[in-house]
């Protein structure tokens, strides 16, 4: 059903969302929107391994798939606990203040 | 008699006390030193029997003389099998463990620890180890034993060590688990290599593993070892670590003086000869080639230990270390007597380590007793104690005597066979040991008559001779050093036959080098 | 004699001793003095009686029988190729009976004596059980059939005589003594024991009989046969108190007068005679080791004999004439005059215990003072010591047809026959040089205790000794006058009870040194000996009694190098203390200080202090930031890719 031809624009479009998401990871200070661009490369991670799938016409790439939105999602829960937490105790919300682990 | 593992029962006996003594409640103390000594006990009087039935037993007909051999499957998926049995030199290597292990067991004082019940499973849980060591056959066995062997000593190190004990039990754990594990990479190694594709010693003895090609440096053509070589190495390594052999002997004297002197007494009491046993049991029968090929440059080893130890012992001034010191160079006669690859260094070999067992721990109990009576370990503080002690004087007599090799005394049994089977290797190892054997006299001298003669010390003023349980432990300890002395043929009988079948394993190797 | 009989001789003769030990070791404290005095004198009485048994059985055993040789238990059998297999094997011969004769003899009549001589220490239970246990080793020595038996009895024998040199342990300077004394013995126990593997290694046993048996294992006069005589004969001069090894003998002054008397003068270091004798038949395949024997045994008899010149001691005179006189023994069984050796041994050990006792009655009666120069006019105060010790020194001194005079005469003739060239002859005429420095060191003590005038007022109150001290020198002092006359008779050809008595030990084997003497030739011998004695005697009297001329005078007109060393004991002990303790010492201090830490220890630590460094190192990329840890989680990822893609394909 889908055309073959716009399998390598799939890709491009995974790539494309992973970089932003890799590139926010990497600029914003903010923990929530690290959150979000973390989200990001994993959904690029996604549409990739749909696209394969169904260009090998396989349903292991959907499983796959599956598999990532449930892991994210218990990541989301995890992540968003700590960022609570940390806002709780009345803590700026920037990742470059929460170095306390380096001894 | 036959349908009881005895051998597995002198494993549990101790490691089921240990899990026993979790239910008596902290507070029986009593209870507690009671379940403690029953054990040891138990293993103590096992261990008689075996040497008892022993020469009535019929050893199975397999490359090694074993005896009451338990084989059950552990690990298949690993070829790994549960397999315990011994022979002539592991007997009276058990009896000597069991032996201090039941003093180290009866020298328990209210003195030693209010944490008492913690101390003794500890105790047994270290005895179910090096007991273990002693009985496997299975090289993943006796590893998994050999290491295990480390926890409860680091716990008990830990807890009750002295000043020092920090610095000292790191040294001593990072020192033999890089030996140990040295060695499980060479147990691998074995093991892919062996077409019998097992941990079993008795299966892998059964075809010769290949020694497998020289690793040849590029370039400058240099032929260095060939992995079996190294393989020997490896263990080589372990083993000398755990005796100690000079230069990988500095852990030593720093733990022994960190130790407490109850410990002692089965640390040194057993614990360093384990390194001799693996040596006699795994290095002389899996590498009987490559020790051939290195005897010399082991045995200069051993005499290096010989003469370094009674050096450092002369000039120390703490009564542990100097101790320690004696007890490197008297090592360095056991492995020497190994080293010689001859049946009569070895049988001198098997009855130093009962020897120095004995002799170390009786020594040890005395520095405690002195110590806890003075209140200090310096030599140079403590004089004229004959008149105040006259019963300690008169054990320390006998112990010292037989430290430096007095001949009526046990230690001179052995010093004589193994300085026997040096002097077949070659005999300036002969001449030079024999130079250690004065060297001892003359720094158990120093150490004794300091100790006892002269004129009292401030410290040494109005301190009170050994109670009767005090003198009771060293009773049997003084017993044996005499008894051996003058009677060591029950011990040489039982294990000549296995030496002789292990110096067998080496001469078709020394006619055959390399064993293809 | 049957063999059970021996072994129930040998059984009771070690047991009494070690019985006797065990009971003032354990018991004497409880008991008190008086059960200490009986069990220490009636368990070696014991032992005499039995040892009187043993004599008798010998004497009366049919002509042809030889050695009788019981075991008690088996040692060690360890088979395989050395096949070496011990025995707690002991044997009954001429000799060992001899020498138990001696040893339980004297030693009872010393046991007595030190009943007097400790009265007033509080010590006394110890002394007895050492002294008791040192007969036993002493026993074991002798009657020990197999040569790791006898290492044992000779390391034992050791034992108690450091135990009992430094008896009065609050004396550091006896401590010192007692532990060099040991030290000493362990040197020469090494050197048996390295004799003893090259034995068992080439006859396949260490039971005497059978390594006597088996000589043809050693090429006569090869290099083995002469490197096993001379390490034997380095552990006989340990023993011995024989140059290089003789230093301790004189500091072993420092124990109780009865131990001098009793181990450092009749028995113990005369063990290493008896050594060389049991082992004639290897001695006697080994010329070359003989000689060196002979040379070192008269030289330490000269050496000996100067430095008792000078000596101020009582005790230490008497020491260095013990090592001379055994100097003289070692030279004898060196030369192959093996009973002529044991002779003298025997009748030695009589009247050198004698002196030493009757020395031991002068320090008591002095309150402890041992210096001769404080001593003099005690000739009057102390009769029967002065007697008695007058007849030791006429023995000792070779005097005519005192004890010493025939054993001495008797080894000296043997001079005249021994070995082929010019070098016996030397030998021979420095044993005579020996005699007259013998008169003159015994004399020089006699007179100058015993005779002149008191020099402190102490020399005026003295009062002889009680009964158990002086009868057992009173007993001594008569035998040593008598003793020999019906035993030897120095001549070729007359009296020769002894000789014929030891024939069955030594006749197996002659030494290729010695050949028998003519009569006309051993009676000039006995002239020149005799005379040379006389001279001796005869100047010490001149010297120190009549003072024509004065010593002094004597002194300064000698070459100064000579009183100087003997006085100072030709240095060896400084020499022995800077050539080998020191350095020994400076050895062990450097290990300690410097190779301990900076190489044993140091490249332990170092691994240590370099994977620290390495790892303080790595702690820095850890800063603690979440962006740094992406970005270099990012980077690594790309240049992963990258290889993948572009380099590893």
């Amino acid at each position: 059903m889908l055309n073959p031809n716009l399998f390598p624009y799939l890709l491009g479009l995974s790539a494309f969302l992973f970089t932003v998401g890799a590139m926010g990871v990497l600029i914003r200070r903010n923990p929530i929107v690290v959150f979000m661009c973390i989200e990001l490369m994993l959904n690029a991670g996604n549409v990739a391994l749909v696209a394969y799938g169904r260009f090998l016409n396989s349903e292991e790439g959907q499983i796959f798939a599956f598999m990532v939105i449930v892991v994210a999602a218990a990541e989301v829960v995890v992540g968003l606990a700590l960022i609570t937490q940390i806002f709780r105790l009345g803590r700026e919300l920037d990742v470059d203040d929460l170095s306390e682990m380096k001894e | 008699m036959n349908h009881i593992p005895w051998l597995t029962l002198l494993i549990v006996i101790p490691a089921g006390a240990a899990i026993l003594l979790q239910l008596v409640p902290r507070r029986l103390t009593a209870v507690v030193k009671g379940v403690t000594i029953l054990a040891t006990l138990a293993g103590a009087v096992i261990v008689m029997l075996l040497l008892l039935w022993m020469p009535g037993n019929k050893a199975t007909n397999g490359p090694l003389p074993l005896h009451f051999q338990e084989t059950h499957a552990w690990l298949p998926a690993l070829n790994a099998t549960y397999h315990l049995g011994i022979d002539g030199i592991s007997a009276w290597l058990l009896a000597l463990n069991a032996g201090v292990f039941l003093l180290g067991a009866l020298a328990i004082s209210r003195k030693t620890t209010d944490r008492l019940r913690f101390y003794c499973t500890l105790v047994l849980l270290t005895e179910a180890a090096t007991t273990g060591v002693l009985l496997s056959i299975d090289l993943l066995l006796f590893y998994m034993f050999w290491e295990g062997m480390l926890v409860p000593l680091y716990v008990l190190l830990s807890n009750w060590g002295g000043d020092k004990r920090g610095p000292a039990t790191l040294k001593f754990i990072v020192y033999t688990v890089a030996g140990s594990l040295l060695m499980l990479v060479a147990i691998i190694y074995l093991y892919i290599q062996s077409p019998s594709g097992s941990f079993d010693l008795e299966r892998i003895l059964a075809q010769p593993i290949s020694s497998g090609s020289a690793f040849v440096i590029p370039l400058i053509h240099v032929t260095t070892f060939t992995p079996k070589e190294l393989a020997f190495i490896c263990f080589a390594l372990a083993f000398a670590i755990k005796i100690p052999i000079v230069p990988l002997h500095t852990w030593l004297p720093d733990l022994y003086e960190a130790c407490p002197p109850a410990v002692l007494v089965f640390f040194a009491g057993v614990v360093s000869k384990l390194g001799a046993y693996g040596f006699i049991r795994f290095a002389l029968t899996l590498f009987p080639g490559e020790m051939e090929k290195y005897r010399f440059v082991l045995a200069a080893f051993a005499v290096l230990s010989i003469v370094y130890g009674a050096l450092m012992a002369l000039s120390e001034r703490d009564l542990k270390r100097i101790v320690a010191y004696a007890s490197i160079s008297h090592l360095g006669f056991i492995a020497l007597g190994i080293f010689s690859l001859t049946d009569n260094g070895i049988n001198g070999a098997v009855i130093q380590i009962i020897n120095h067992g004995i002799i170390i721990s009786a020594l040890f109990l005395i520095v405690g007793y002195v110590e806890s009576r003075t209140g200090t370990r310096d030599l140079g503080e403590l004089s004229g104690l004959e008149r105040r002690m006259p019963w300690l004087y008169f054990f320390f007599l006998v112990a010292t005597l037989a430290g430096l090799g007095m001949p009526g005394m046990n230690s001179f049994v052995g010093e004589f066979t193994i300085m026997l089977g040096a002097f077949q290797l070659n005999w300036v190892y002969a001449v030079l040991a024999g130079g250690g054997v004065v060297l001892a006299a003359w720094y158990m001298l120093r150490l004794h008559q300091g100790l006892m003669h002269d004129p009292p010390k401030p410290r040494t003023e109005g301190v009170h001779d050994l109670h009767i349980g005090e003198g009771l432990l060293l009773v049997p300890l003084v017993a044996m050093m005499i008894f051996i002395g003058l009677y060591p043929k029950p011990i040489t009988d039982v294990s000549t036959g296995s030496v002789n079948t292990y110096v067998s394993l080496i001469q078709p190797a020394a006619s055959n080098p390399g064993t293809q | 004699m049957n063999v059970s009989t021996a072994s129930t001789l040998v059984l009771l003769v070690l047991a009494f001793p070690l019985i006797g030990s065990a009971l003032n070791g354990f018991l004497g404290p409880v008991f008190g003095r008086r059960f200490v005095n009986l069990a220490g004198t009636i368990s070696i009485f014991a032992s005499f009686v039995v040892a009187c048994l043993v004599l008798a059985n010998v004497v009366g055993a049919p002509a042809g029988q030889g050695a009788i040789t019981v075991r008690l238990w088996d040692w060690i059998n360890l088979g395989g190729g050395t096949n070496l297999s011990v025995g707690m094997d002991f044997t009954l011969d001429a000799l060992s009976a001899l020498m138990i004769m001696v040893i339980t003899g004297v030693g009872f009549l010393i046991h007595v004596y030190s009943v007097g001589y400790m009265e007033h220490d509080t010590g006394f239970a110890r002394f007895f059980s050492y002294m008791n246990f040192f007969i036993f080793s002493m026993l074991m020595l002798v009657l020990a059939a197999d040569l790791l038996i006898l290492i044992i009895g000779w390391a034992l024998v050791a034992l108690s005589s450091y135990l009992l040199i430094g008896f009065w342990h609050d004396r550091p300077t006896a401590v010192a003594a007692a532990r060099k004394a040991f030290i000493t013995q362990v040197i020469g126990d090494v050197a048996l024991v390295i004799a003893a593997f090259l034995i068992v290694l080439n006859t396949h046993t260490l039971s005497l009989p059978n390594i006597f048996a088996r000589t043809q294992a050693f090429p006569a006069g090869g290099a083995l046969i002469t490197g096993i005589c001379a390490l034997l004969a380095i552990g006989a001069f340990a023993k011995s108190a024989q140059f290089p090894l003789h230093t301790w003998l004189p500091d072993a002054m420092e124990g109780p007068t009865p131990v001098s008397a009793l181990i450092h003068a009749a028995t113990m270091v005369t063990a290493g005679v008896y050594l060389i004798a049991r082992f004639h038949v290897l001695f006697n395949l080994a010329p070359v080791a003989e000689g060196m024997v002979a040379c070192v045994g008269m030289g330490t008899a000269v050496m000996a004999g100067i430095i008792a010149l000078s000596q101020i001691d009582i005790k230490r005179v008497i020491a260095y004439s013990t090592m001379s006189q055994i100097g003289l023994m070692i030279y004898a069984v060196g030369i192959g005059a093996y009973s002529a050796g044991m002779f003298h041994f025997a009748m030695h050990a009589v009247f050198k215990a004698l002196l030493f006792m009757a020395a031991g009655n002068v320090i008591h009666a002095l309150h402890d003072e041992q210096d001769i120069r404080l001593m003099g006019g005690l000739h009057a105060r102390m009769r029967w010591t002065h007697v008695a010790f007058g007849a030791g020194s006429l023995a000792l001194g070779g005097f005519f047809l005192f004890s010493g005079w025939f054993s001495k005469e008797d080894l000296l003739g043997f001079g005249t026959v021994s070995g082929p060239g010019a070098a016996p002859w030397i030998l021979y005429a420095v044993g005579v040089g020996v005699n007259v420095l013998t008169g003159l060191y015994a004399f020089r003590l006699y007179f100058t205790v015993f005779q002149g005038e008191p020099q402190t007022a102490r020399g005026f109150g003295v009062k002889e000794a009680g009964y158990p001290m002086l009868i057992p020198v009173v007993i001594l002092g008569a035998l040593s006058v008598i003793v020999a006359w019906p035993l030897q008779f120095p001549l070729p050809n007359t009296l020769h009870v002894f000789s014929d008595f030891l024939s069955p030990v030594f006749a197996g084997s002659q030494s290729p040194l010695l050949h028998d003497p003519s009569f006309g030739l051993a009676l000039v011998a006995l002239i020149i000996g005799t005379a040379a004695s006389l001279i001796g005697i005869g100047l010490a009297m001149r010297l120190w009694y009549e003072h024509r001329p004065d010593p002094q005078v004597v002194l300064a007109s000698l070459p100064r190098v000579i009183p100087l060393l003997s006085y100072n004991k030709f240095y060896f002990d400084e020499i022995y203390d800077r050539a080998l303790v020191q350095p020994v010492k400076a050895v062990a201090r450097t290990a300690r200080r410097v190779v301990e830490p900076d190489v044993m220890d140091s490249w332990v630590q170092g691994i240590g202090e370099l994977l620290r460094g390495f790892s303080l190192d790595l702690r820095l990329v850890q800063t603690g930031l979440i962006r740094d840890y992406a970005s270099i989680f990012t980077v690594f990822a790309v240049v992963l890719v990258v290889v993948w893609v572009f380099i590893a394909r």
